[in-house]
């Protein structure tokens, strides 16, 4: 009864909090939805007894992406609500396809059965003596451990792209060179002068 | 519980070489100071050559499967990656002449290349679809990046946010297709889901979703290889990214990407291989129309090879649709000889410079061989071939697909690949009317490239397409051998 309550509850907040992300004026209450529906998509998620990825979702997700969305929207100087208004008269078209898509999507979720070999085939879910992380880590690191590494050099490139992309070195920038600093010597720096009293230095 | 294997570390050592190698040549181009492009690229062709030379030596033998069934090792994918490591070689080698001296000049250029090339090896020997997705976005990434390299050109920026749009798209649909034949066979490993697939007949509405999956997975690898009508990126993509880079796009990530679908309609889709055939004959066909008619009207040469890529790959598929094991080897020979000969076409676009650029119009190339006589007979040659004149390389490719197209009864794929042909041959044969019959523009002849490397490709290129007729048995026979093993 009650998870029944949780799951209606945070359906109902994720859906609307959806709408709201690509209806509001402002940007920025965008991010703020967007951060909300993720909070009720965890949720769902430790309904269905996933804790580790919920947890996943809301730092990551929360913690890091929605927060760099948030400083992007900010400092992005783009009228959204001009290019709403060029988007609009792409509605028609994205309205057609999109209702395809829709009831294709009806027309499988009522057609589909899973095979009659699926039951045997698909992995068994957390065992029960385990919590999510503990199973997850057994197999992270071992069965999946090729998928694992490769999406850490896709990673990778992603940094490197970001780089190659982005980064210019300006000319005439003045950059904290730690070798030097600690390269110098103490005569090329201070200077002993014997002042005269009332004489003062040059 | 599974235990972490070291064994499947070194059976897949060239896909480490490469992982490691690129990681220390990012550690070499940080730390030289100035001028970090020339050694870093040269480096990087050394490890792919050394990388394929391992390949070459360590061959399959029998089947292996790693990594949990991850990964499958066959003779299919080592000669994939040999192909795949070769023209990447080409492309870089290619390349460094037309990088040296603009902002491209840049060492993270042959890092991200040699990372694309890891991906696509991942590709082509992926045994399960988490497998397939990781070393598709691999490669793909690195791919968006090289397109939009050349940062300060608008052109350049716009054909790297297009082809990461519409790439992301094309994850999407895989993904989704994926998810939903996960979803019917429970498993996400190929050889799993061909037994569930072909053990129960599937039930009537069910095999609905299963074949909606199944095609949004092949929709999403025919955005990969340009094929119609998943081909609008290509032109696009090819005239603004920078022309090394659109060498590089031409000439491997095709290959990855066709041995992928092959690899997926011999395997995991093979029971529904009836239900996929009419799919595969209609790309087929689409991408052999539009490749011949839309590039009549093209003046620049690089939006023509995009067509003309996309019709070479709607030729391809025909030896897909076969079937047949004749078709599936007719296709591997009918990649090797497209890769040289767009390697040779790249080739001689990027040697000849006009104001110190690669040459972009169809019309800078008139009066060609006046100026440059060599290089526009080298360029008709190539075109001779590309349109599939015999006794050329181009020649052999087209026969043998038809030929295979032919013995599996696909007379109508046959006939329209031939007058399609003749109709893209029209083309081809425009831009040596244009070199050899047209006066010279006014202002100063093109200038050359003084790279002495790229020649060197250049002529390797044209040797093979003019001499394949004395021994056009001997690829033949690798293809065989190579595709041997997919079909049971």
């Amino acid at each position: 009864m009650i998870a029944s309550l949780a799951f209606y509850l945070f359906s109902f907040v994720l859906i609307m909090s959806a709408l709201f992300v690509i209806s509001a004026k402002n940007p920025v209450h965008s991010v703020l939805f967007l951060i909300l529906a993720f909070f009720n998509a965890a949720g769902l998620f430790v309904l269905l007894g996933a804790e580790f990825v919920a947890f996943i979702l809301a730092i990551v997700y929360v913690g890091a992406v929605a927060v760099l969305f948030l400083f992007v929207v900010m400092m992005l100087d783009v009228s959204f609500a001009d290019l709403r208004r060029e988007s609009m008269q792409y509605i028609p078209l994205g309205l057609v396809i999109g209702g395809i898509l829709l009831v294709e999507m009806a027309f499988m979720m009522f057609a589909w059965s899973p095979s009659m070999m699926a039951g045997g085939n698909i992995a068994a879910a957390a065992p029960k003596d385990l919590s999510n992380t503990h199973a997850l880590g057994q197999i992270l690191y071992t069965q999946y451990v090729l998928p694992f590494q490769v999406s850490g050099l896709i990673l990778l490139v992603a940094m490197i792209g970001a780089i190659v992309l982005t980064l210019r070195v300006r000319p005439g920038t003045l950059r904290q060179k730690i070798s030097d600093q600690v390269h110098v010597r103490r005569e090329d720096v201070v200077e002993v002068r014997k002042v005269q009293s009332g004489q003062g230095v040059e | 519980m599974t235990v972490f294997n070291f064994n499947d570390v070194v059976a897949i050592a060239p896909e480490v070489m490469l992982a490691v190698g690129s990681m220390l040549l990012m550690m070499v181009g940080v730390t030289a100071r100035g001028g970090a492009l020339k050694p870093v690229a040269l480096l990087t062709v050394f490890l792919w050559v050394v990388t394929a030379g391992y390949i070459c030596t360590h061959g399959a033998g029998e089947t292996m499967r790693v990594f949990e069934d991850m990964l499958v090792l066959d003779d299919f994918a080592q000669l994939m990656k040999i192909f795949i490591a070769g023209g990447a070689v080409a492309a870089l080698l290619l390349a460094v002449a037309d990088i040296d001296k603009t902002v491209m000049a840049r060492f993270e250029y042959p890092v991200l290349m040699s990372f694309a090339v890891l991906g696509m090896f991942l590709m082509v020997s992926a045994n399960d679809l988490l497998a397939l997705y990781v070393g598709l976005e691999l490669s793909a990434l690195s791919l968006y990046v090289l397109a939009a390299f050349d940062r300060n050109s608008t052109r350049a920026s716009e054909a790297g946010l297009k082809y990461f749009v519409l790439g992301a798209i094309s994850s999407g649909m895989l993904l989704f297709g994926a998810s939903l034949i996960y979803g019917y066979t429970g498993s996400t490993q190929f050889d799993v889901i061909q037994a569930t697939l072909s053990a129960g007949a599937v039930p009537g509405p069910s095999s609905v979703v299963v074949l909606f999956g199944m095609i949004l997975i092949v929709s999403a690898m025919a955005f990969k290889i340009s094929a119609v009508p998943f081909h609008m990126w290509t032109p696009d993509v090819y005239e603004g990214a920078p022309t090394s880079v659109t060498a590089f796009f031409a000439i491997v990530p095709k290959i990855a990407a066709m041995a992928l679908i092959i690899r997926l309609v011999t395997g995991p889709f093979e029971p529904l291989a009836s239900d996929l055939q009419p799919v595969l004959a209609i790309i087929a066909v689409a991408s052999m129309l539009v490749g011949a008619f839309a590039a009549i009207v093209q003046t620049s040469i690089k939006r023509l090879l995009a067509y003309s890529s996309i019709g070479n790959m709607g030729y391809a598929l025909v030896g897909l649709v076969a079937g047949t094991h004749l078709g599936l080897s007719a296709l591997v020979m009918y990649l090797a000889i497209y890769m040289v000969m767009t390697v040779g076409t790249f080739g001689v676009i990027m040697l000849l410079r006009r104001d110190g650029m690669a040459v972009e119009k169809i019309s800078d190339l008139s009066g060609l061989s006046k100026s440059r006589p060599y290089y526009a007979y080298a360029l008709a040659i190539l075109m001779f071939s590309m349109s599939g004149i015999p006794p050329l390389a181009g020649f052999f490719g087209k026969y043998a697909v038809f030929q295979a197209a032919v013995a599996a009864n696909a007379y109508v794929l046959a006939v329209i690949g031939v007058l399609t042909s003749v109709v893209a041959a029209w083309y081809y044969i425009n831009i040596i009317r244009v070199m050899f019959f047209e006066e010279p523009k006014e202002g100063e002849a093109l200038g050359l490239s003084s790279c002495p490397v790229s020649r060197i490709v250049l002529g390797a290129s044209l040797l093979f397409v003019l001499l394949f007729i004395l021994a056009p048995q001997s690829l033949a026979v690798i293809s065989a051998n190579a595709t041997n093993g997919l079909l049971k």
